[in-house]
């Protein structure tokens, strides 16, 4: 009886609604956080000493010195050296504070002899990770995807997730046990990258380029929001970094930059997503698909994420962006939509800096074969027909 | 110059007369707090459970931004104008303010400034959608057609605003009675004088930046714009070096206001009165050097962010200053609760946690954990709402029945403290829990880990809102149904305003009083 009883009690306490939610600063996961956690707690028990001091001589006078307690008014109205100790005491507390604090700072602001850097590029609404030190580039957006969060349509379970808003499709991936640099700007205007556990929390804006560092200690998943307001989609560009071991970095550099298989890439960050969180949802295996099923899955999620905020995820448009559904472009000829996705048209922005070949590819090859597109007697023989990334390469000069 | 106010409207449209001006002032600032505590309210009703609910995204920025303004400029500075209307002229024995005309023309100048503010959401907006802070490039590159009714607006809100200034500062300067030296004047003139001349050196610099986002959006510069040689930063360092000092003109009328109301529930004279006049002189200048403080992660040199860090924490020691002093007239006194005292001994508790909160914040990597989270909105909630409203409201129990002559219940007024209290406490602690936790401000849908401190925000949020009714009803009870109120109202209050006859006649101190000895100080 009692054994079920703790049982029930313990699954009261594990039960989502019921667990206790965090309310404090994270100690996080580098030397740095851990000592902006130190600082953190002293200054809050100052505060609350303070605070409370404040409080219990406030209290005390209200309750003594009431005139229904026959109080009656001194008439003291100065007294220099009380004034000049509680001008002092305040201003030394201040200046104990002080000195950590800046040696702390000084620290956090020196990015110096960092092993990996990394560039990250704030654009609305996604992040951009560029690796300096290896040709690796890609863009990381809310998973499933942007639209269908900020358009209401995402699905039960999607929104039972216990990542929700915190989920991204391309995870930064970092190693363990190195200092690695970021290189924070921004395409358009001011976003804020803020990774809690990290203790890095930068803003990155157009035009100039601000650093921050950190050194994890411990394999695992890290994630963190943009916390500058920066348009309709601020709270739907979360930032998600995978810390590993060196192995498995290296392992994941050969992965992306082509030297083995690249879905060995996604092997590695499965793993560790099931050792974090065994529910957590994985990622699809792509090894056993053909390249047109591999273009059109890829393809929906770029679609999603960069061209459906304006065609609608239905492709239908809306207002002045035009319709792909049967529109010439999406079925005549490949090379004039290549070229107006690398280089945009009217109000439609380029996609040269924003997304690799590959991904233009994968969006064309997309859009061009799904909801009637490719129905060669239709619109043609144009129609259809599947994208490389070497066909987007030849246009992009 | 007739005894008696014209009749109808044309009196509200055409009067000279501090005190008619006065209530225009006050009257506007509460329909305008309503206005923009409405809009809060549709931000907590959305923020009450994840997933996006009642408004999509780009509204709900919309509401941050117009919360944000109206508050500011359309409900906090007007109180703050209203009660040196009504009062600056009686505390140092003036028949009026020194310039009526322009008095009046600084008044009306502001709802037209706030209607044009809030236009775009009546004609074809889209209205503005970057926060009160409105940073360039999402205010000027990417800045809706309503960024432009905006900056407008904010121009007009600025000359009503420094029209005032200058108002004040000559009428302080000039009118005093014979034998109020400046020494001698009461906390509350004091604390506006100093107010004043930080308003009329930050709304310029205000004026200046909304005309370069205006010339950036439409005349081809490129001030904040990186493309054509300009900077974002400039605009934070533009917008900050005015926003805050902004921030002590909130503050510093309603640390005056408290420095009457605590001595005359004292019974007891200020304490340290001289250190008080000081410690406004040091935070309006310490004011103008700490605005780095907002930008310590947008990439600021080091050597920057330990200036601004030590300037910061500076700041503080004045403010704890005025703290102990209030705590120091109240020791030893011979204290009675009525409502003004209830709301002032409130306002001293809850802002000096706001203040602490912003000793957290200064604490430079520390910061990096708060900065743009919701601990910084609970921050300066607890600092402009659950401190400086309530101050405001004490000035109003405090006064008001000596302006009109009638007196409020005080169980309704005890009914509206007690469920002011706990609430703004409902609304705000968990505010700054779930910043600590990480959640960033400004986002209208967030994970499943902050959903319990914002439902509870929210049930705050409702109840504080709802409260406030109980202050109409007391307002009204005191403007028009309350029994005659007595001429000593309070009896522990000191200074010329008292000496007058209540209800106020309409002209007062035609012959300036004469005043002798150390009254006040």
């Amino acid at each position: 009886m009692i054994s079920n009883f703790g049982k029930i009690i313990l699954a009261f306490l594990a039960s989502s609604t019921f667990a206790m939610q965090p309310y404090n600063v994270t100690e996080g996961v580098t030397p740095m956080s851990h000592q902006i956690y130190g600082l953190h707690m002293i200054i809050f028990y100052v505060c609350v000493f303070i605070g409370v001091g404040v409080g219990v001589v406030m209290l005390y006078t209200l309750y003594y010195h009431r005139k229904s307690k026959g109080a009656v008014a001194a008439q003291f109205h100065d007294n220099f050296w009380v004034e000049v100790v509680w001008t002092l005491i305040p201003f030394l507390l201040l200046v104990v504070m002080a000195i950590p604090s800046t040696l702390v700072l000084m620290r956090l602001n020196d990015s110096r002899d960092a092993e990996v850097n990394i560039k990250v590029v704030g654009m609305q609404w996604k992040w951009r990770y560029e690796y300096l030190d290896q040709d690796i580039s890609f863009n990381s957006n809310l998973a499933p995807s942007i639209a269908k969060a900020m358009n209401g349509e995402l699905t039960d379970e999607e929104k039972a997730n216990p990542n929700y808003l915190l989920e991204v499709d391309q995870p930064l991936v970092l190693p363990i046990h190195k200092k690695v640099r970021f290189l924070m700007t921004s395409n358009d205007v001011i976003h804020g990258w803020f990774i809690p556990e990290l203790g890095v929390n930068r803003d990155a804006n157009p035009g100039l380029i601000s650093e921050s560092w950190a050194y994890i200690e411990k394999p695992g998943i890290y994630r963190g929001q943009c916390n500058q307001l920066c348009g309709s989609g601020h709270g739907f560009m979360p930032i998600v970094v995978v810390a590993l071991a060196e192995k498995d970095y290296d392992l994941w550099v050969k992965a992306k930059r082509k030297i083995i298989p690249e879905s060995e890439a996604d092997k590695i960050i499965n793993k560790i997503a099931t050792e974090v969180n065994p529910n957590a949802i994985k990622a699809e295996d792509d090894s056993q698909k053909t390249p047109e099923q591999i273009a059109m899955s890829k393809g929906e999620g770029v679609y999603e994420n960069n061209c459906a905020g304006c065609h609608k995820s239905d492709g239908q448009g809306q207002g002045i962006f035009p319709k792909l559904v049967g529109s010439s472009l999406a079925t005549g000829p490949i090379d004039p939509m290549i070229h107006q996705i690398l280089y945009g048209k009217g109000a439609m922005p380029g996609f040269k800096s924003i997304l690799s070949h590959e991904e233009i590819a994968h969006a064309i090859t997309y859009v061009r074969n799904s909801r009637g597109n490719d129905d060669k007697q239709k619109y043609g023989a144009t129609a259809g027909g599947l994208v490389t990334a070497d066909q987007v390469a030849k246009l992009d000069k | 110059m007739a005894d008696q106010p014209e009749k109808g409207l044309m009196r509200w449209v055409t009067t000279t007369n501090h005190k008619d001006i006065g209530t225009l002032y006050l009257l506007f600032s509460l329909t305008m707090f309503f206005v923009a505590g409405f809009l809060a309210l549709i931000m907590r009703t959305e923020l009450s459970s994840p997933y996006l609910m009642i408004i999509s995204p780009l509204t709900y920025n919309q509401l941050v931004t117009s919360h944000g303004l109206i508050m500011i400029f359309g409900a906090i500075m007007p109180a703050l104008a209203g009660f040196a209307n009504w009062q600056i002229p009686m505390m140092i024995g003036a028949a009026d303010m020194a310039f009526p005309r322009l008095n009046n023309w600084s008044f009306w100048l502001l709802p037209f400034a706030t209607f044009m503010l809030m236009s775009p959401y009546f004609l074809n907006g889209p209205p503005a959608d970057m926060g009160w802070t409105f940073y360039a490039p999402l205010s000027t590159t990417y800045g809706p057609p309503g960024t432009d009714a905006m900056i407008f607006g904010i121009h007009m809100l600025g000359i009503s605003s420094i029209l005032a200034s200058i108002n004040i500062i000559a009428t302080i300067l000039n009118l005093r009675a014979p034998g109020m030296t400046l020494m001698n004047m009461p906390m509350f003139v004091w604390s506006w004088l100093v107010t004043a001349f930080l308003i009329l050196a930050i709304m310029p610099i205000l004026a200046g930046t909304v005309t370069m986002m205006l010339t950036d959006r439409h005349f081809g510069t490129s001030f904040f714009n990186a493309a054509g040689g300009g900077s974002p930063l400039l605009f934070e360092h533009l917008f900050w070096f005015f926003g805050h000092p902004e921030v002590y003109v909130l503050a510093l009328p309603v640390f005056g206001i408290i420095s009457e109301i605590i001595p005359a529930f004292s019974r007891k004279p200020l304490f340290g009165a001289t250190s008080m006049i000081y410690a406004i002189g040091g935070i309006a200048i310490m004011s103008f050097v700490v605005w780095v403080h907002h930008m310590f992660t947008t990439g600021v040199h080091l050597g920057t962010q330990i200036f601004f860090m030590y300037t910061t924490m500076i700041v503080a020691v004045p403010t704890g200053v005025k703290v102990f002093n209030w705590m120091g007239t109240m020791y030893k006194g011979s204290i009675t609760l009525e409502p003004p005292m209830k709301f002032a001994v409130g306002f001293v508790y809850l802002f000096t946690l706001g203040g602490l909160t912003g000793v957290m914040l200064a604490i430079v990597p520390a910061d990096y954990q708060y900065h743009a989270t919701y601990f910084v909105v609970g921050h300066f909630h607890y600092v402009v709402v659950a401190g400086l409203y309530l101050g405001l409201v004490a000035g109003a129990y405090f006064w008001v029945p000596k302006w009109t002559g009638r007196m409020y219940s005080f169980k309704v007024a005890d009914w509206h403290f007690w469920l002011t209290l706990i609430s703004s406490n409902i609304t705000f602690f968990p505010m700054l829990l779930v910043g600590l936790a990480g959640m960033p401000r400004r986002i209208p849908d967030y994970n499943l880990q902050f959903t319990d401190f914002n439902q509870i925000a929210t049930i705050g949020a409702f109840m504080f809102g709802i409260s406030q009714i109980l202050f109409v009803i007391c307002m009204y009870q005191a403007i028009k149904t309350g029994p005659k109120a007595k001429k000593i109202i309070w009896d522990g209050a000191k200074g010329l305003e008292w000496t007058l006859d209540t209800p106020l006649p309409y002209h007062t101190f035609e012959k300036p009083p004469k005043v002798t000895g150390k009254t006040y100080v």
